[in-house]
């Protein structure tokens, strides 16, 4: 008999409950429920890493995937360069290497040509007092109208 | 003169000239009202003069004075005034309409590079927010209601468009606090860190060199902002109008192909939402509602917690380096970047890093946990939002 009574009032008590949790704002039924915050914080710090952990290793993945991927399409052009290098000069041996250096080398004959073009510039911002030297063309006197005079 | 002032006319103008008088700011002046202007003029020296976060103490050091202007209520001036023109404006602060956007201003000048080419260090950015928990914790204690103790506590992550976002949505009537707080402590971050990592931090864990981050290719860096925010927005689905912006915004810019709304985002629309967030957080702090017990104490666990995430971040480093071979070690001096005042907290690794090796130049490898501490701090609003609100 108790046993259904229980069964029949539980429904009605929880609904109560509810209701009453209901009336309450849902964050001070979390203060109620963790007072000092430790738990919220605990929880909420380990969403925070899973999130980011998730991206880690997505990104640890891509990257490594990426990696590969440059790392195969290098070695196809190596292989490519390999191939048509002894048609070129049989006779140059470590093609690859002597390329690179070719390269290099053109590179820095360009890089020291352009920095050559480049007008050197004073770093002194200041505006160089230029020295006036007389000419007929920037004269004042010969610029303005002269003074009427009375006769 | 005397018989003037006696006429009837005279009478009707001294007593339109008193009324003038009680309607000017001299007249409703209180000494509220002059602490705040004084608080005004400091953030706009600090701004101008030294140069600390120029962007955002100029507009919310102006935006202070014209909060402080004193009134008589009810004729539609201040900002909390129905119908009044700062009202409108502050529309975009109270129902978060602008952080998102200055989410996606950021996103669209973001590099994740630094993030992709060494995708450990973006759990460091998870550590630094610490800070949020341990200020929420502390304010908890202080008495405040769990959603107050979460507005406070997100000024931790050291961003100022999250917290404006999280505080509107969790205890609107803290905001003003909470923003400035935020803020202020945003440019005081090159004089709270530096002492917190020397503290931390041997001679020898200072000298640590990391290895040249590898070189990112383009798709890299197109998948991820469409990775990350599946990813975090699938688990903290709260945290999408910041995550979502965030990520788009940076879409923009790797993309390629929407070059103009990149930099429309990452330019004037940026500057637009900053000046209009800057002013109105700044008007918010009318005397009559800031000048409280209430608003000291947020500014103090504001404090401890940028305090609290720097320990977390740099701590956090140290754990992870016995975990790590000799060669792939981190510097921990990059740790403090774990919050997200982009980028001046990698600035900070950069200055005292150099201050003990001349050449060794930090600020790209700081400039990863400092990018993973925008997404650390936007999922842990998300995480709060959701709990709370």
């Amino acid at each position: 008999m108790g046993m259904k009574k229980l069964m029949l009032t539980l429904p009605a008590v929880l609904c109560t409950v509810a209701l009453a949790a209901q009336d309450i704002p849902r964050d001070e039924l979390f203060r109620q429920r963790d007072p000092s915050g430790g738990m919220m914080s605990i929880i909420a710090m380990a969403v925070v890493f899973s999130a980011l952990v998730l991206i880690f290793f997505v990104l640890k993945g891509f990257g490594l995937l990426m990696i590969r991927r440059e790392e195969g399409k290098k070695a196809k052009a190596e292989a490519a360069v390999a191939a048509e290098a002894p048609a070129v000069n049989p006779k140059r041996k470590p093609a690859l290497q002597k390329m690179e250096e070719e390269i290099a080398a053109a590179a820095l004959a360009l890089k020291m040509f352009q920095e050559e073009q480049h007008i050197k510039e004073s770093t002194v911002i200041t505006i160089n007092r230029a020295s006036r030297v007389y000419s007929p063309w920037s004269s004042k006197i010969h610029g303005i109208a002269p003074t009427p005079t009375k006769n | 003169m005397l018989t003037f002032l006696q006429s009837s006319f005279g009478t009707f103008i001294a007593e339109n000239l008193g009324v003038f008088w009680n309607f000017s700011g001299f007249a409703n002046a209180t000494p509220g009202h002059l602490i705040m202007i004084v608080f005004g003029l400091v953030f706009i020296y600090l701004g101008i003069a030294k140069k600390w976060e120029p962007m955002l103490l100029v507009p919310i050091g102006f935006g202070i004075l014209v909060g402080n202007i004193p009134f008589v209520p009810g004729y539609q001036i201040g900002v909390y005034e129905d119908g009044s023109v700062l009202n409108y404006l502050y529309f975009g602060v109270i129902k978060g309409v602008y952080p998102p956007l200055i989410f996606l201003g950021i996103g669209a000048m973001t590099d994740f590079s630094a993030l992709l080419s060494n995708p450990k260090l973006i759990t460091v950015g998870a550590a630094a927010q610490l800070g949020i928990f341990g200020a929420y914790i502390l304010a908890l204690a202080f008495g405040f209601t769990a959603a107050e103790a979460g507005a406070i506590g997100i000024i931790g992550g050291a961003d100022g468009p999250t917290a404006i976002f999280l505080s509107s949505k969790l205890a609107p009537h803290l905001m003003g606090a909470v923003a400035i707080a935020a803020y202020s402590y945003m440019a005081l971050v090159p004089l709270i860190q530096p002492p917190i990592m020397k503290l931390l931090t041997s001679k020898k864990e200072r000298m640590i060199r990391m290895p040249a981050p590898r070189q990112v290719s383009s798709t890299e860096k197109i998948l991820f902002p469409i990775i990350g925010f599946l990813m975090t927005c699938f688990l903290v689905p709260s945290g999408l109008p910041l995550l979502g912006m965030l990520f788009f915004g940076n879409l923009l810019k790797e993309s390629g192909v929407t070059k103009r709304l990149a930099t429309t985002a990452g330019g004037p629309l940026i500057d637009i939402v900053t000046i209009l967030i800057g002013l109105t957080v700044g008007a918010s702090t009318q005397a009559t509602t800031f000048l409280t017990w209430q608003s000291i104490q947020i500014f103090g666990l504001g404090a401890l917690s940028f305090v609290v995430a720097t320990f977390g971040g740099v701590l956090y480093v140290k754990f992870l380096n016995l975990f790590l071979k000799e060669g792939s070690k981190i510097n921990p001096l990059i740790g403090n970047a774990g919050v997200s005042a982009v980028p001046d907290a990698a600035r900070v690794s950069q200055e005292v890093g150099l201050h003990f090796d001349k050449t060794n130049h930090l600020l790209m490898h700081a400039m990863g946990p400092n990018v993973a501490g925008v997404i650390g701090s936007a999922v842990a609003a998300g995480i709060l939002l959701g709990f709370l609100a």
